[in-house]
């Protein structure tokens, strides 16, 4: 009878170990596998920010607002004569 | 059924045996050969390539952005000339692009990783293995979006109706050397370099030595000034419009004049007047000063493929050298050079290295900034204050008087030089036409120079790049007024 607990306390032990041994194993796995694709994301959104940065600037590149201030709005800068500069009176 | 269990014992021992010298083999003896080889297969550790560092100008606005390992220039051809491009392999082969490339490209990093049987990465806990120069470094460049758009609009322009070969402009701070605005006529657009010639990409502001002809007599008139050989008011004798260099060279001034006062030389160009004072100079002096102005030396501008111009010691000199020099003949200088040399009379008399460099870093951060550096001083600032009083008289009833503009005080010079002509038979009627001064004259807030190459029909510089400087300091000033 003290043979056959002897037993089962030596299995208990040895299966205790084995998921000790094994499961940050697994967990690592597991988080590596996570991390790959969280890193994969950070790369995909820093593209996209970078393109969107790209993007902002080509919509705000004055020669493209000034085109369309011209030819669709028909907009035209001020001649001379048209502007009329106020001087400050220093005292 | 003992020679059976015998024979059975025996191949079972056989195997194992077989079986632990591979295993033998392939542990110990192929060792390091199997570990690279297996490695190589889980692809240990991942290469990911560093973003190139964006290029901003002075006002934050983004001049060349990285999006997926791809430069993209989102103004198109803006300050093509300056910001130069990428090739196909990430590296910059033009100007700012090419001077910082180190300093804009990333190292890239490594990231602790193996792959699975599938080919998924599975990173180590320990991540990234990113240095502090992993990432491309950002650089701000002293440029600004307005100004540069404002003068390429104007060259593009007046290149175009004067069906001239192309042309050149720059805006300089006075005071802290900043180019504000560099532009050459025929640009590119850097997202598409292949398209052109590459002659198109050539900066011509900093890399052409051009004859500048009378806009360079102030350089020996301020000399004059400065060594107080001679004074505004005093009446130069015109020679009646000719006078005899040498046997074969006779200088003539394009409108005769009997006298006329030093501010008058200056005002209506007088090649004679210039000459006569020059000469009091002598050959050593007039060649020291035009070094001081910076001429016949790089101005150290951060950008790749600068030339020197030409300016020979006067050991090399011929008899009539000096006169020539004085009305800007036998030299070469590159547009930067004559901006910085006219920006030394609008500060009061510091020559500036020209920067095109504001920081090393994102607009906005403490570090990285690059501080005015001030070469020597080269002029009093009261040879400085005699100099802006002539250089406005230019503007209100001399060789300028087409840069005048409404509301503000403009001083500056024109000039033109006619070509040399290599090709034999050619008819050598080659013009580059010129205009340089600052504005407002008191308290200048830009140098601008402009350079019209080979204009058709007219040809002065007073007639084809003066009204260039006045547009572009008009549209400036009113910007300026806007964001100060």
């Amino acid at each position: 009878m003290r043979s056959t607990w002897f037993l089962l306390g030596g299995l208990l032990c040895w299966t205790l170990s084995l998921f000790l041994y094994l499961q940050p194993r697994l967990w690592r796995l597991e988080w590596g596998y996570r991390l790959a694709e969280l890193h994969q994301q950070v790369i995909e959104r820093e593209e996209e920010n970078r393109g969107l940065i790209a993007q902002r600037a080509r919509l705000r590149a004055i020669r493209r607002i000034e085109r369309i201030a011209r030819e669709e709005l028909g907009m035209a800068l001020p001649q001379e004569g048209q502007v009329i500069l106020i001087r400050k009176k220093h005292p | 059924m003992k020679p059976r269990i015998y024979a059975i014992m025996l191949f079972a021992l056989g195997g194992s045996l077989l079986l632990a010298m591979r295993l033998y083999a392939l542990q110990v003896e192929e060792r390091s050969a199997r570990s690279t080889q297996a490695s190589r297969q889980y692809g240990k550790g991942s290469f990911l390539q560093g973003q190139r560092g964006t290029l901003y100008d002075r006002r934050g606005k983004e001049l060349a952005v990285s999006v997926q390992g791809k430069r993209v220039y989102p103004r198109g051809s803006l300050a093509s000339h300056v910001l130069g491009f990428v090739g196909r392999d990430g590296q910059g082969l033009e100007g700012i692009e090419y001077y910082y490339d180190r300093h804009l490209q990333g190292k890239g990093s490594r990231i602790a990783a193996i792959r699975d049987a599938r080919g998924e990465w599975i990173y180590s806990p320990r991540g990234a293995q990113e240095g502090d120069e992993a990432q491309g470094k950002a650089i701000t460049l002293t440029l600004d979006e307005v100004v540069q758009h404002i003068v390429e609009e104007e060259l593009a322009a007046q290149v175009v109706r004067l069906e001239a070969k192309g042309g050149m402009a720059l805006v300089l701070d006075p005071f802290s050397g900043e180019i504000l605005a560099m532009a050459v006529y025929p640009s590119f657009d850097p997202n598409a370099y292949r398209h052109v010639k590459p002659r198109t990409w050539r900066n011509r502001a900093i890399a052409d030595s051009v004859e500048p002809g009378s806009t360079f007599k102030i350089i020996p008139l301020a000399a004059a000034l400065e060594e107080g050989l001679s004074s505004l008011q005093e009446q130069i004798d015109g020679e009646g419009g000719a006078l005899v260099l040498s046997r074969s060279i006779t200088l003539r001034d394009v409108h005769p004049h009997r006298g006329l006062s030093l501010e008058g030389v200056i005002a209506h160009s007088s090649n004679i007047g210039t000459v006569k004072v020059s000469r009091r100079l002598g050959q050593e002096k007039l060649y020291r000063y035009t070094r001081l102005f910076g001429f016949g030396n790089r101005t150290g501008i951060e950008l790749p493929g600068e030339a020197g111009g030409l300016l020979r010691p006067p050991e090399k000199w011929s008899k009539v050298s000096l006169e020539f020099l004085a009305i800007g003949q036998e030299i070469g200088v590159t547009p930067l050079q004559l901006a910085a040399a006219y920006a030394v009379i609008a500060n009061g008399g510091l020559l500036l290295k020209p920067r095109i460099v504001k920081a090393l870093a994102p607009p906005g951060s403490p570090e990285g900034n690059i501080a005015p550096h001030p070469v020597r001083r080269v002029l009093s600032p009261a040879t400085c204050a005699q100099l802006t009083r002539a250089l406005k008289r230019v503007v209100v009833e001399g060789t300028g008087t087409r840069a005048a503009l409404e509301g503000y005080e403009a001083a500056g010079k024109t000039g033109t030089a006619q070509k040399m002509s290599l090709r034999p038979g050619s008819s050598g009627e080659r013009y580059v036409a010129s205009f340089v001064g600052f504005v407002p004259a008191e308290r200048p807030q830009a140098v601008i120079l402009v350079m019209i190459d080979e204009p058709r029909g007219a040809h002065q510089g007073g007639a084809v790049a003066a009204p260039v400087f006045r547009e572009v300091a008009r549209r400036a000033l009113r910007y300026w007024q806007r964001v100060h």
